[in-house]
């Protein structure tokens, strides 16, 4: 690791359960991780997984059975202080008051997240400008458009200047073009050095978006690392070489008879890596158009780490 | 907390203003509540007021009684079932003030802004009728004493909404209780009937109230401090219930409306 380490967020075997209608139910049982500034660490799991009250824990909405966080070292359960710098956007509730304009938004939960009267109004411009909401100022959060709206309260998440932005679903039921926007957001605030975890269940979002992946299934966390170092782990063995035009039945045998397979023009050779060469070999000197080793996306990984026997059967 | 209030003063006056119907509607029914009271038409004062005296500035100290008591009473219960309703109330648990400091500081802005309203209404009224009041100052720190007592229930009743998350008969039926401990003549039933009429809230300062409204009598300085004591004993423990519940809902993630 060159990266200077500078943990932001740091949590620790984080445990919570509830009980509703006399059942209990473990939403979370045992979750740990760390933040650095200027990462994007995705929470994955489907509906269910623990990644809301997680994220609740970590900004001192919710109290932990056991476990503890640290937010730039406080507590943010004890210390007031810890809560000026996260930034928190929950699903399904609001930061907006519906009656309030932009501006007005802006500049209340400023002065709520512990700026001065001036600050807020200048935290607000800044904001707005950035978010391309300026001609919006003065427009009620009720008559933004859904899109709009998501940006404002990601604008309110972010007007006390956190270190930790907290997103929950940031991209859930936006169209396709508000959601990119969101996505370019999120990268720059991360490359300013502010440290986002954000939840989805949308597999796409966490691929393109995250430094850093952590599956969580049932309350816990089922695979955890680095995106593409989870990708690379959970890719097949598996090469496909793409030729021309399709191999004469000599060639094909000789292939069959190192453990390769073909269909029409592509070769596949299911591992390991060393045996490539024999079948390269076996194939020389036809042209060849490609030859690609088997990626995962984070579909298969999830599906793969959160229900083994719903797997489909290996292909080729 | 000066900032804060004054964002929750610019909040509440935003949200006043914009809707110009209801400013209008509200404008011109109190005008006509004060005319009424000019006229002598006792009732539309509120059901508290009778009791202050049937000379006009015993009716309209009456009616900033009664409406800054329910305001009072039912600010934060309403605050925090309208909040949940709309979503956003997880935001003010957010917040290094914390709700109840918030709540609180809401409730006065609201306070000042009811207050601002009303008396520029009443201002307008004297000024063209060209009649005056003679009231006493001491009305106004007695009238003190009654709102923090008023909103430490409001804040134990906030603690039960934060619970129960909607109450809304509760807080109407609670404009019965606070006719009951406004207009009760404690002073008037013995010894053990001025007892309970220093500890019940918001007793000692209607009392003195009427003491000073009806009957002319003086503000005494040691019935001011049982007011004043009342009051903030009444508030101390309407934050301490709504701690406890803050507590509960934490623990129990209860907040999102589960
Ligand atoms: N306040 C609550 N009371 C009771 N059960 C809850 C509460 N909050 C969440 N749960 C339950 O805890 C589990 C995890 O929920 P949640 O954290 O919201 O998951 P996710 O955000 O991943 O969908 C679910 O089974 C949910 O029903
Ligand atoms: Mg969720």
């Amino acid at each position: 690791m060159t990266r200077p380490r500078a943990e932001v967020l740091h949590a620790e075997a984080l445990h919570k359960r509830y009980r509703s209608d006399g059942r209990e139910v473990v939403a979370v049982g045992g979750v740990s991780l760390t933040l650095e500034a200027g990462e994007v660490l995705a929470f994955l799991g489907s509906n269910g997984a623990g990644k809301t009250t997680c994220i609740k824990m970590m900004s001192g909405l919710v109290r932990p059975d056991a476990g503890t966080v640290r937010v730039l070292g406080r507590d943010p359960h004890q210390d007031a202080r810890a809560l000026t710098q996260v930034g928190v956007v929950l699903e399904g509730t609001r930061n907006l008051y519906w009656r309030l304009t932009s501006q007005e938004n802006l500049e209340y939960f400023g002065v709520l997240r512990g700026l001065s009267g001036r600050q807020a109004r200048r935290r607000a411009t800044v904001l707005l400008e950035r978010f391309r909401l300026s001609d919006r100022a003065r427009t009620q959060a009720q008559e933004l458009s859904r899109g709009m709206q998501q940006k404002l309260s990601i604008a309110v998440g972010l007007v006390h200047e956190p270190r930790l932005l907290l997103l929950d679903e940031p991209t859930l039921g936006l169209d396709v073009e508000a959601a990119e926007e969101v996505k370019v957001l999120v990268r720059e605030l991360a490359s300013e050095g502010c440290a986002v975890l954000l939840t989805t269940h949308q597999l796409d979002v966490a691929q393109e978006l995250a430094h850093r992946v952590c599956i969580l299934h049932g309350g816990r966390v089922v695979a955890e690392g680095e995106t593409q170092a989870l990708l690379a782990r959970f890719s097949a063995q598996r090469y496909v070489i793409q030729l021309e035009e399709p191999p004469s039945h000599a060639r094909l045998q000789s292939l069959q008879s190192l453990g390769a397979s073909a269909q029409g023009g592509e070769v596949t050779w299911p591992g390991p890596a060393e045996g490539l060469y024999g079948v390269l070999q076996a194939l020389a000197p036809l042209p060849l158009l490609r030859v690609e080793r088997d990626r995962a996306d984070l579909t298969e990984v999830f599906l793969k780490v959160t229900r083994p026997e719903a797997l489909p059967p290996e292909r080729g | 907390m000066h900032g804060l209030f004054l964002a929750e003063l610019r909040r509440s006056w935003a949200l006043f203003r914009r809707y110009p119907g209801e400013v209008v509607t509200m404008l011109v029914s109190l005008v006509l509540v004060f005319l009424m009271l000019f006229w002598g038409v006792r009732y539309v004062a509120g059901p508290g007021s009778g009791a202050l005296g049937d000379r006009l500035d015993g009716l309209i100290v009456g009616y900033f009684l009664w409406s800054v008591a329910t305001l009072g009473l039912n600010g934060v219960g309403w605050a925090v079932q309208g909040e949940a309703a709309m979503g956003t109330l997880e935001q003010l648990f957010l917040s290094p003030f914390g709700p109840a400091r918030v709540f609180l500081t809401r409730v006065a802005a609201d306070l000042v802004v009811q207050l601002g309203v009303l008396l520029t209404v009443l201002g307008s009224i004297l000024l063209i009728t060209g009649r005056t009041l003679a009231l006493s100052p001491g009305v106004v720190p007695v009238m003190v004493t009654v709102v923090l007592a008023a909103w430490g229930l409001g804040f134990a009743l906030g603690g039960l909404a934060l619970r129960l998350k909607r109450i809304p008969s509760l807080l109407q039926l609670s404009q019965y209780g606070l006719l009951f401990l406004v207009t009760t003549p404690w002073e008037d039933w013995g010894d053990t009937g001025r007892w309970v009429g220093a500890v019940a809230p918001l007793a000692p300062g209607a009392a003195l109230l009427r003491g000073m409204m009806a009957r002319g009598e003086p503000l005494e300085l040691a019935d001011f401090v049982i007011a004043t004591l009342n009051g903030l004993a009444w508030l101390g423990l309407g934050l301490f219930l709504f701690h406890l519940a803050e507590r509960h809902v934490r623990r129990g993630g209860g907040l999102a409306g589960y």
